[in-house]
């Protein structure tokens, strides 16, 4: 990994990664621990483009599907009572939006190619919601 | 072990499989009861075609548990609930109300009780919500249901019960029914129906 990769990734971390934790925080009400390997999404050769895939890949279909469960008070003490953890993580390679999430223990983890299959937020948003509804 | 309907239960020894014709493959089980544990005595034969045995079970006697079973690979129908979370029951709960009083104008609380923690226990509580959502609004479909409805209850309530009940308690329905257990019956929409109609 280069010093240019790098500084993408410190870039990410301090602009928009925060901002997108700080909506998601302020969606669901509470402050929820993430568990971003970084390393693992770096893994590819595709640093020109990590600064939206990042986003569409992890944090669109999150901030979707959590919009949906949030939009009323049951919603939210739901995710409050069951939700205290997100990791998000590139390790199996996986660009299929039905194994990309699992829940267990309170746990949310996020396992998707952190470039592969950008652009279909909407089929992540709905798996998503599927998983979390079933979970919490 | 095989139970009469007089009500004793009798072990069955099978002890010869033999075609009749016309009649097909017979096997024949001789009967012995606790009194007479050898089988001496007893002339009562069971006759069973075959084709009428699904499955055998082995059992391991002392234990009492099955170690085996030899079918016909003819599934055994035992429904399977899709997991679920408690907060898709508590929105199945939400939407039943909204529903009603979209549809009749009726402010109901749908109440339950303390929801469990296994998925399919849930998923069972989630369809049995739904059919109960879907009788209720066919029962109030006509005014004068809605009139009686509005007058007797604000409140529906589940109730966990190993017994189909539906009962009216202050301005309260009940439905006792084995909501989480797995492996019970659903509820037989007719049935239910004409449950709530009788307490309206």
């Amino acid at each position: 990994m280069g010093l240019a990769e790098r500084r993408i990734i410190k870039e990410f971390q301090e602009g928009a990664y925060k901002n997108l934790v700080s909506e998601i925080n302020q969606l669901i009400g509470f402050n929820i621990e993430f568990d971003v390997d970084w390393n693992s999404l770096m893994s590819n050769e595709y640093s020109d483009i990590w600064d939206t895939t990042f986003s569409k890949v992890y944090f669109q279909p999150l901030l979707g599907a959590l919009k949906s469960i949030a939009e009323d008070d049951m919603g939210k003490e739901a995710l409050k009572d069951s939700l205290h953890k997100i990791v998000i993580k590139d390790e199996s390679d996986n660009s299929s939006a039905r194994n990309t999430y699992k829940f267990e223990n309170g746990v949310l983890v996020i396992d998707h190619s952190s470039y592969m299959n950008a652009d279909f937020v909407e089929e992540r948003t709905g798996a998503l919601t599927e998983v979390l509804e079933k979970n919490l | 072990m095989i139970k009469s309907k007089s009500g004793s239960n009798l072990k069955g020894i099978p002890f010869k499989i033999d075609d009749l014709s016309g009649e097909g493959t017979i096997l024949y089980l001789k009967l012995i009861d606790d009194y007479n544990s050898n089988g001496i005595g007893i002339s009562n034969i069971l006759h069973i075609n075959l084709e009428m045995v699904e499955y055998v079970e082995f059992m391991d006697t002392n234990e009492e548990v099955i170690i085996d079973i030899l079918s016909k690979r003819v599934p055994i129908k035992t429904k399977v609930y899709d997991k679920s979370g408690k907060f898709q029951v508590r929105k199945a709960f939400k939407e039943f109300e909204n529903t009603i009083y979209k549809q009749c104008k009726i402010e109901v609380c749908v109440q339950g009780f303390e929801l469990p923690e296994d998925g399919q226990q849930l998923g069972r509580l989630l369809q049995l919500t739904g059919t109960i959502h879907r009788v209720v609004l066919d029962v109030l479909e006509s005014e004068d249901a809605q009139e009686s409805w509005s007058s007797l209850f604000k409140e529906v309530e589940f109730v966990e019960s190993s017994k189909f009940e539906v009962i009216k308690k202050e301005m309260t329905l009940l439905i006792h029914f084995p909501f989480t257990d797995v492996k019970a019956e659903e509820i037989p929409d007719e049935l239910l129906k004409s449950l709530i109609l009788k307490v309206l």
